[in-house]
């Protein structure tokens, strides 16, 4: 049982059907209408069902058919090193400017990296936050603040 | 089929446009950041047109075009030369060229292989330049016949093309599709105005943005994968030899090149098609009509001239269905709908008549990128191959830097990065899934134009859903993407489809 839950297809299957139940709990209250004046809640309520209707027949295929031989192996860490850096980035762009950000961006995102090189990772901050700086405020004109206001 | 005379004012029309002293250098420019940028180990075209996008929003539309159109043709011949040093395809498209062009390298004949595909692309890239100007009219002509229903019915097909050719499970490609669609209903509704999953966030009602779903599946996802997978050091990359072909080399390769390109054109117009199914069935060609086909794998140069010749052919013919239907036929060419959009136009038979110059002014560029690409490249590219050899843990934030800066800047949101961010993770679990994100992609664009057009054609059609089947053209379409999903389904073909993406 344990090999079946692990089977990406299992996975796979549960994302798919929680994001139709995600979209069917969403757009219930929306009136539906009929095949000749589709309401808003018409195709979006059909999609969704698609979605648990067909995800279901993915976690039933794996039933019936036994637990694929391919199991993903698993390192959460540079995925969380990206995700962590993009949300500093998210998170530091409007309070302190495009230099801050970006350097919070650069020193996190190497946090996926082993070993971790200091010396490094601070050159690539550095530089990073200096070329974005002169091509894409200097050069290109984009309307970002550099420094904080 | 347009007359001699006009073909040559168009494409002459279009020479004006595109040989101004600023379009091309976009176009140059282009072409040399997309070749950068494509040439790091796994970034395909796909990653660095959603990249670069943009780079490209403070320029006019033809401008900003014609420089994604050479950034897109740059990538693609940066991968095919990431394939050859390091075996290390950027996107399917290449994956191919791996096998004989790697082999080549290994036997020291990295600079043939390297010569080949840059002339054999240049000169698919000629020949569908012109394949494109003469079947882009009469095409538009023939779509003035087109209602709603046929319209929805196309769309459909190219929906159902893309679960075709995505690779592994067609159940999980059409999940994907689903996927996409219900990402594109969010926001508020064109014909009632009320909010769909928006889930009560005010800057979500003009629905999520192209840019943050395509940097998230292509920028984000990938380079989580990737970073997996390469842990961030940097591939070994082969020295380039001698450049130039031998005479051997060329007598094989220029029979190849032909095939290639009528291969690759044919296939890159068909919905779903493009630069993958052109570089595979190009292959398989060369393999089964060659005479010793044991060459193949062991540095065949025709395996290297075909694919390459093929994909830039294919590249360049998938945009006949996107300028003259408006519909993408593809990932990259989603990508490009996207790119459109944002600069105000919206793709589609119209363009041809009220925008002239872009239209001809989109397609001379292509040549004039080609044009450029060969003289960039063959010059520079002992720049490039040191480039592959650039560690990946200096890449990867780089990368990411772009993604965040460019989704944030496009709109000044917040929202938009931290969208990015979550599609990057939804992508990242999905291809661990092993779910392709480009069916998803082509779902999503494609959504908003279906749902207008299924609604309108049964509006027409009074309820009646038969009014889909029952028109002609429409019904033929949609039998033709019912056939095209049973056969899909058919265990002979599963069995092939799944031998031909295991590439061999």
């Amino acid at each position: 049982m344990m090999r079946r839950m692990a089977d990406p297809d299992v996975a796979a299957a549960a994302l798919f059907a929680a994001a139709g139940a995600i979209g069917i709990g969403a757009t219930r209250h929306l009136p539906v209408g009929s095949t000749m004046r589709m309401g808003p809640g018409y195709l979006p309520l059909l999609v969704s069902s698609l979605l648990v209707a067909l995800a279901a027949c993915l976690a039933l295929r794996v039933v019936v058919r036994g637990a694929g031989d391919e199991v993903p192996s698993w390192s959460l860490g540079p995925v969380a090193a990206i995700v962590a850096s993009l949300a500093a980035f998210a998170i530091l762009i409007d309070p302190v400017g495009l230099v801050g950000a970006t350097i919070a961006l650069l020193a996190v995102s190497r946090l996926a990296d082993r070993p971790f090189r200091p010396w490094e990772t601070a050159a690539v901050a550095v530089g990073g936050a200096t070329f974005s700086a002169l091509v894409f405020v200097e050069l290109l004109l984009l309307p970002i603040a550099l420094w904080p206001a | 089929m347009a007359g001699l005379e006009d073909i040559a004012s168009h494409l002459g029309l279009g020479l004006a446009v595109a040989l101004t002293p600023a379009n091309i250098l976009y176009c140059f420019l282009g072409a040399l950041l997309g070749t950068l940028i494509g040439v790091l180990p796994g970034l395909g075209p796909a990653t660095t047109i959603a990249m670069l996008l943009p780079v490209t929003f403070h320029l006019s539309p033809i401008g900003g075009l014609i420089m994604l159109a050479g950034i897109y043709y740059g990538a693609q011949y940066g991968g095919s030369v990431t394939s050859i040093l390091v075996n290390i395809p950027g996107e399917s498209s290449s994956v191919v060229t791996c096998l004989d062009g790697h082999a080549m390298t290994r036997q020291g004949r990295s600079g043939a292989a390297l010569a080949t595909a840059a002339l054999g692309s240049f000169f698919a890239g000629c020949v569908a330049t012109v394949l494109v100007a003469l079947f882009a009219p009469p095409l538009t002509d023939l779509v003035q016949l087109f209602g709603a229903a046929e319209y929805f019915a196309l769309m459909l097909l190219g929906l159902v093309s893309a679960v075709v050719l995505a690779q592994g499970s067609v159940l999980k490609a059409v999940l994907m599709i689903l996927l996409g669609l219900l990402l594109g209903f969010v926001g508020t509704d064109v014909n009632s105005g009320a909010q769909r999953l928006t889930f009560g966030v005010a800057e979500l009602a003009d629905g999520i943005g192209f840019i943050p779903v395509a940097m998230g599946f292509f920028g984000i996802a990938e380079i989580a994968v990737n970073l997996e997978r390469m842990r961030g050091g940097a591939p070994q990359a082969a020295a380039i030899t001698r450049l130039w072909p031998t005479r051997l080399d060329f007598r094989r390769a220029w029979p190849a090149v032909l095939r290639g390109t009528g291969v690759g054109s044919l296939l890159g117009i068909l919905p779903g098609g493009g630069a993958i199914l052109g570089s595979f069935a190009a292959y398989t060609l060369e393999k089964r009509i060659a005479r010793d086909p044991a060459r193949f794998g062991n540095g065949a140069i025709e395996g290297v001239a075909a694919p390459e010749s093929a994909n830039n052919a294919a590249a360049q013919t998938s945009f006949v269905p996107l300028l003259t239907l408006g519909i993408p036929s593809n990932a990259v060419m989603a990508l490009m709908v996207g790119a459109m959009m944002i600069h105000g136009i919206t793709p589609g038979p119209m363009v041809i008549d009220e925008q002239p110059e872009l239209f001809w002014g989109i397609i001379a560029s292509m040549w004039v990128a080609n044009l450029l690409l060969v003289i960039i490249n063959l010059p520079l590219v002992g720049i490039w191959a040191r480039l592959t050899r650039v560690p990946y843990r200096i890449l990867f934030p780089s990368v990411l830097m772009f993604c965040a800066i460019g989704a944030y800047s496009y709109a000044h949101s917040v929202l938009d990065v931290v969208l990015t961010m979550f599609f990057g993770l939804l992508g990242y679990l999905l291809l661990k899934l092993r779910c392709e994100p480009a069916p998803l992609i082509l779902a999503f664009v494609l959504g908003p134009m279906m749902e207008e057009n299924l609604r309108r054609a049964l509006l027409i059609g009074r309820g009646d859903p038969m009014v889909l089947v029952t028109r002609p053209l429409s019904g033929a379409i949609l039998a033709l993407a019912a056939l095209l999903l049973v056969v899909t389904l058919l265990p002979v073909v599963r069995g092939l489809r799944e031998t031909t993406f295991r590439e061999e």
